[in-house]
């Protein structure tokens, strides 16, 4: 017999096991990823070279010195192999600035018995680690619409303390099952953790303002168990987290099939979404371990890096 | 009820039982609660169209656990008694018991007791007053009263070391049937016919027209010793019991002249006859003065028996008499035919040995 329940208030709320969890995540990583060859190559993400002059630490080229510039620019010791002046070049270096949300509406406060971990502590554990995880390579993480992008290294302890301020400053309205959707900044990533129950087209509307400067992202999808399998059986009376509507089914298995469909269609509509704006898609069932989740979303960011820097 | 000793003190809540196809039928086509379950992506099939709305049956196994329910509930409510002492559907009617104390009841005195007390019982939790009068009161009348004080008198009767005579009883009875028609009468019969136990139950049954009369009897009539002869060579007594199932083994106990006892088991099977001669002798050696011994030479010469009485005429109850088994007696030895040899002994004493003048005794 499947039971499923929605989560209190006060057990759905951030709390120190996140953080723990979190970072006990974040520091299991490395280790998967040097065992996993493709992504050894790379393992932190480091600072990007954007392969042109600029600052940063490390040589790029020399090139001839130009009549008007600073004399302290000059490289004397390669100079002093030539007749000519020469001037050291060195390759420009920026982070990443990434942004990153989780859903945290009633939907996600949801824990059937066929998973240990509700959707909402598996996207903020995910969420989380994935910020400690970037931190360490270099980049700067922030909360979508709380907090400035950060390079702190105790970056989930601030991230969690900013998601606990705006749970106080929320008390009756509670999470929004979408961020706010302004523009961001071109070569900003955006990881957005939900399950995305919301209707496509809008869905769909709002990942395009996000993207609309140039800005890509990421989307996971959370999904408990029994959302995908749908084990009901007999006499069942469903109720809605978000609305509150109730819908009684005299034979819940007669509708297996249906859902199953329509959940599949539901997903492919996220995910066409999703590329239409450019952005990456991901499926994590609850029952699954977060790590594989984890390195997943690695491997799309970093692809995503390298496909920025290319641009 | 027949099959079972079952009875009801409501059969009319027995009605009850008819309901249960009712009940059957009700769940039958309620169908179970529904599961409360929530669900987040409800949203994605609210607009399907109801399909099979026929909600899933009641399990049979929770069907039938809950008619069996019903049916207890009803049956309990009905007040089974188990086992009833009294002979089933009797109202309110008043219960005189009736208590043989002679000494043949002595024997089993705690079961006769036990069987009482049960009666009166069984009749004050259906409301009706008892009362209870033993044999050896005489004429005296029978007061009703509630059960525990009926129980307190009975509780205090002890039994008397002779027969009373039962005819003295016909008065209050005949008053008790007067006054109350329809009651019942319960007698619980020590087994013997000494004490006008014939006319008795000739008497009651001509009393007892609209009432009801139950007699309880023992399990086995008891032992009596009789005709005691003391002789040269030993103390020849005769063993007697009313019927041949008496208990099949008894003690015979002889004491002397200065109440020491000598005793030694004897057994009497069932297909001897009613009586038998016992001989007590003085063993072959002079030396020892407690050398009593039974031989096993009995000598059945059947002269005189006790008449059973109880299984009279008198009896409209069906309802058997329950088993008594024996119990020893807290009285003194009671010696049956008293007179006669009471004043044998007298005439000998002090003039011969001891054994002359040694009492005999029989304990079962």
């Amino acid at each position: 017999m499947v039971t499923a329940r929605v989560l209190t208030r006060s057990e759905a709320a951030t709390a120190p096991r996140h953080q723990e969890g979190a970072l006990d995540l974040a520091r299991r990583l490395p280790s998967l990823v040097a065992s996993a060859k493709e992504l050894a190559a790379s393992v932190m993400h480091g600072v990007h070279g954007r392969r042109r002059a600029g600052t940063g630490e490390n040589f790029w080229q020399f090139r001839p010195f130009t009549f008007g510039e600073a004399a302290q620019r000059i490289d004397w010791r390669r100079s002093a192999r030539d007749d000519r002046l020469y001037v050291r070049e060195r390759e420009w270096e920026a982070a990443h600035t990434i942004f990153l949300w989780t859903d945290l509406s009633p939907s996600m406060a949801f824990l059937s018995s066929m998973a240990r971990h509700s959707k909402a502590d598996r996207a903020l554990v995910l969420g989380l680690a994935s910020a400690d995880l970037l931190v360490r390579g270099g980049e700067r993480v922030g909360m979508l619409g709380m907090t400035r992008a950060i390079a702190a290294r105790n970056i989930v302890e601030r991230l969690a303390e900013a998601l606990l301020i705006a749970e106080r400053q929320m008390p009756q309205a509670g999470h929004p099952d979408f961020p706010a959707d302004e523009p961001l900044p071109q070569r900003t990533q955006v990881i957005l953790i939900s399950d995305f129950l919301v209707a496509p087209d809008e869905l769909s509307a709002r990942l395009k303002r996000i993207a609309s400067n140039g800005a890509r992202g990421h989307l996971v999808m959370i999904a408990d168990p029994v959302e995908e399998t749908f084990p009901f059986e007999g006499h069942t009376e469903f109720l809605d987290v978000d609305s509150g509507a109730l819908f009684r089914a005299g034979r819940a298995e007669a509708y297996r099939n249906d859902y199953v469909a329509r959940l599949a269609q539901h997903r492919e509509r996220v995910r066409s979404a999703a590329r239409e704006a450019g952005f990456s898609f991901a499926l994590h069932r609850t029952d699954a371990p977060p790590a594989t989740a984890l390195l997943a979303l690695r491997g799309r960011l970093e692809a995503n890096v390298e496909l920025g820097a290319v641009a | 009820m027949t099959l079972l000793p079952l009875a009801f003190s409501a059969p009319l809540a027995l009605i009850g039982l008819a309901l249960l196809p009712v009940i059957y039928y009700l769940l039958r086509i309620t169908p179970p609660r529904p599961r409360q379950i929530p669900f987040p992506p409800l949203k994605l099939i609210l607009d399907i169209e109801p399909k099979d709305e026929t909600p899933a049956r009641t399990p049979w196994w929770l069907l039938a656990l809950r008619l069996i329910i019903a049916g207890l509930i009803v049956l309990a409510m009905a007040g089974p008694i188990w086992n009833p002492q009294h002979g089933g559907a009797s109202g309110k009617e008043p219960l005189l018991v009736l208590l043989d104390d002679g000494w043949p009841a002595a024997p089993t005195w705690e079961q006769r007791l036990k069987v009482a007390l049960a009666q009166i019982e069984d009749a004050a939790r259906q409301g009706a007053p008892t009362a209870v009068i033993a044999a050896s009161e005489g004429a005296r009348e029978a007061v009703l009263s509630d059960a525990s004080h009926t129980a307190q008198k009975l509780r205090a009767l002890k039994p008397v070391p002779y027969v009373p005579d039962r005819i003295s009883l016909v008065a209050p009875i005949e008053h008790f049937f007067t006054e109350h028609p329809r009651g019942h009468l319960t007698w619980i019969a020590d087994g013997l016919a000494s004490g006008s136990a014939r006319p008795f139950a000739e008497k009651l049954a001509e009393l007892a027209k609209s009432g009801e009369v139950e007699i309880v009897n023992g399990e086995h009539s008891p032992l009596a010793l009789a005709g005691a002869a003391n002789e040269a060579s030993a103390l020849n007594v005769n063993v007697l019991r009313a019927t041949t199932d008496g208990p099949l083994q008894g003690k015979v106990r002889a004491l002397d002249l200065k109440g020491v006892p000598s005793a030694m088991r004897h057994s009497i099977s069932a297909a001897q006859p009613k009586r038998k001669r016992v001989s007590i002798c003085r063993s072959n050696c002079a030396t020892t003065l407690h050398g009593w011994r039974l031989p096993a030479n009995a000598l059945p010469a059947p002269s005189r028996c006790l008449m059973s009485a109880g299984n009279g005429g008198a009896s409209a109850s069906s309802a058997a008499p329950p088993p008594m088994s024996r119990s020893r007696c807290s009285r003194p030895p009671i010696i049956c035919n008293a007179r006669c040899s009471r004043s044998r002994m007298c005439a000998r004493r002090g003039r011969v040995s001891p054994i002359q003048s040694a009492r005999s005794s029989a304990i079962t």
